[in-house]
């Protein structure tokens, strides 16, 4: 297991910037007017992000679908492993239907 | 003949009440099935990077002991430094806090700011109340996270969050909130794979749904005009003030996202008795949601701004009720099942085995895709995850399964016939017994010599019957209309990062 769990940045990696000047939000910018539909700087302001490259944040995206698609094939294989066990013991410890309420056990 | 259809009727009833035990922990494996589902309907096709300007709310009552290092965790994280400024909301602490959070101040020039309430103690939503009037007062915040004063955020966490927020139909995002004590103990342990079955796998399919029943507590990120749609307030009425919040997010129109890749640690209960006060608070606002709600369940879903909320859907409803009403399925199926076998009905013992075979297979399926979908919580919870049901109810589960080996094995111990019915009758009534043991476990664990038989009991019992336990105690509390005081968990610095 090389990555963690719901931890897609460490395979993607956002890369830190050289000094503080780069790590400017540009919130004041163009940038920051974003695609809020009830007036600028409420909601989820967009900016190009010159501290966080868009390479890397497609490579978290990619790595979290990734990990997203891998929970599903591990669902199907538990499902899988669920069938397989139901069918052995089926096949090797089934008893055949028991009747009689107090009789029946032990 | 009537007398005689009416016993055949009644019978059935009681078989379908019996198998209706196995309800919520079929949901549970729906939940799981669904949490699959996230690989097709997930919400990351809409976002982008977005870095908006971000108060960090935390609200504090005696937290001198975790509150520096949440605020340097916080005030590294990998985010525009002038676009984040911590706010800690001191609830009249008495300790170490107010000293705390002014050398926090002074280190970090306007990024951390102490908000002092004289008269405290009214309860967590108070106490966010005061930090909200200040900080929406100006125009500087564009997105809110509230958090608590234990939590610890990875470098890359607020950004995973934020990035959801690009979206408008986003009011809020919550992220996974891990057991982070160290070095912690079997308690903790549950609750960390408690949090896997609870938050990564449970929340995941709520986003599959549309509709999420909780913005953790300790993470939730909003944007400005989803509080300003909220009034600017935390609801106050209630013990469960961010399921509220969650609630009225989507009722309002807007989108509520589980990002399962942001993740965050918290320090958790290392007792029984802080856990159940902790847990009873939650199951006690869970009542009160859904009783709040009560017009909103099972109905079609609404449209707003352009965007329907499944909180009324079908699916939701399932999910819900079947985790809220857990102890009565149980008490009602073994109530069932003992009249079955008082009276004689050969239906009794293969309802019994269609009940147990089922539950036995739901809880391979959840263990087995819990433990895969948060190995790292795995590698230190394994055993716990095994337990979680407790030993007897995994000794019914191989019994049910393999009666053949069951029975060999009671003529080998020279099982007589009185001490059979004896352990058919026990295993009969054991779903609702386990309530009561579940409840044992928090009792015994204050006196002298009850950590031990504590921790013996809910090994036996199983985490899940303490916990159903306590919803059921949340049922009494709320029936009797007991106070609302606001029990806070106790936080004494033990989280600590993996490696």
């Amino acid at each position: 297991m090389t990555a963690e769990p719901g931890r897609p940045a460490e395979t993607g990696g956002p890369e830190r910037p050289e000094g503080p000047a780069a790590e400017g939000p540009a919130a004041e910018g163009p940038a920051a007017e974003g695609p809020s539909a009830e007036g600028p700087s409420t909601e989820g302001t967009v900016v190009p992000s010159p501290a966080w490259q868009p390479t890397a944040f497609a490579a978290e995206i990619r790595a979290a679908l990734r990990y997203e698609r891998g929970l599903a094939v591990k669902a199907a294989a538990v499902l899988a492993a669920l069938a397989v066990l139901l069918v052995l013991r089926q096949l090797y410890f089934a008893l055949p239907a028991a009747g009689g309420g107090r009789q029946s056990r032990a | 003949m009537s007398g005689h259809l009416l016993a055949v009727t009644g019978e059935w009833i009681l078989i379908v009440i019996v198998l209706a035990g196995a309800i919520p922990e079929l949901a549970g494996a729906w939940q799981f099935m669904l949490a699959a589902g996230h690989r097709w309907r997930n919400h990351y096709s809409a976002c982008r990077p977005a870095f908006p300007r971000t108060a960090v709310l935390i609200p504090a009552w005696n937290e001198g002991a975790v509150l520096a290092a949440s605020i340097d965790r916080l005030l590294a994280a990998e985010y525009p430094p002038e676009s984040l400024r911590v706010y800690v909301v001191d609830d009249a602490s008495t300790d170490s806090t107010p000293a705390v959070v002014k050398a926090k101040e002074a280190q970090y020039p306007g990024r951390v700011v102490h908000l002092r309430r004289e008269r405290g103690g009214q309860g967590k939503a108070h106490t966010l109340n005061h930090g909200l009037a200040v900080i929406l007062g100006d125009d500087w915040m564009e997105a809110l996270l509230i958090t608590d004063a234990d939590v610890i955020f990875e470098p890359a966490t607020l950004r995973t969050m934020t990035r959801h927020l690009a979206d408008p139909a986003v009011g809020a995002v919550t992220s996974y909130i891990k057991e982070g004590s160290r070095p912690g103990n079997y308690l903790t342990r549950f609750i960390g794979y408690e949090y896997i079955t609870a938050q990564a796998a449970a929340r995941r399919g709520q986003n599959v749904i549309g509709a999420l029943a909780c913005l953790a507590g300790g993470a939730q990120l909003h944007s400005r005009a989803n509080l300003l749609a909220l009034g600017g307030r935390i609801d106050t009425t209630s013990l469960a003030e961010d399921t509220f919040t969650t609630f009225e997010t989507q009722l309002r129109g807007r989108q509520v996202v589980f990002e399962p890749h942001a993740t965050c640690w918290a320090e958790e209960p290392e007792s029984v008795t802080a856990l159940w006060k902790q847990r009873l608070r939650w199951a006690r606002g869970n009542v009160q949601v859904t009783i709040r709600y009560r017009r909103l369940w099972f109905r079609q879903p609404l449209r707003r701004r352009g965007r329907t909320h499944h909180l009324g859907s079908l699916t939701f409803g399932l999910l819900w009720f079947c985790l809220f009403l857990q102890p009565i399925f149980m008490i009602t199926s073994s109530a069932a099942l003992l009249t079955l076998y008082f009276t004689g009905s050969p239906s009794a013992w293969p309802a019994f085995r269609v009940l147990w075979v089922t539950n036995a297979a739901t809880y391979l399926f959840i263990t087995g895709l819990a433990l895969l979908i948060d190995p790292q919580t795995a590698r230190r919870a394994w055993p716990q995850a095994v337990m979680f049901p407790g030993l007897v109810n995994l000794v019914i589960i191989t019994e049910s399964c393999f009666p053949r080996a069951a029975r060999a094995a009671a003529v080998a111990l020279h099982v007589s016939g009185g001490q059979a019915a004896a352990i058919t009758v026990f295993a009969y009534g054991w779903l609702a017994a386990s309530l009561v043991v579940g409840y044992l476990v928090k009792v015994v664990e204050p006196h002298r010599g009850g950590r031990l038989v504590s921790l013996l009991l809910l090994y036996l019992a199983g985490y899940g019957s303490l916990l159903c336990a306590c919803t059921f105690a949340s049922y009494v509390k709320e029936l009797r209309g007991a106070d609302m005081t606001w029990d806070k968990t106790e936080k004494t610095g033990k989280v600590a990062l993996p490696g």
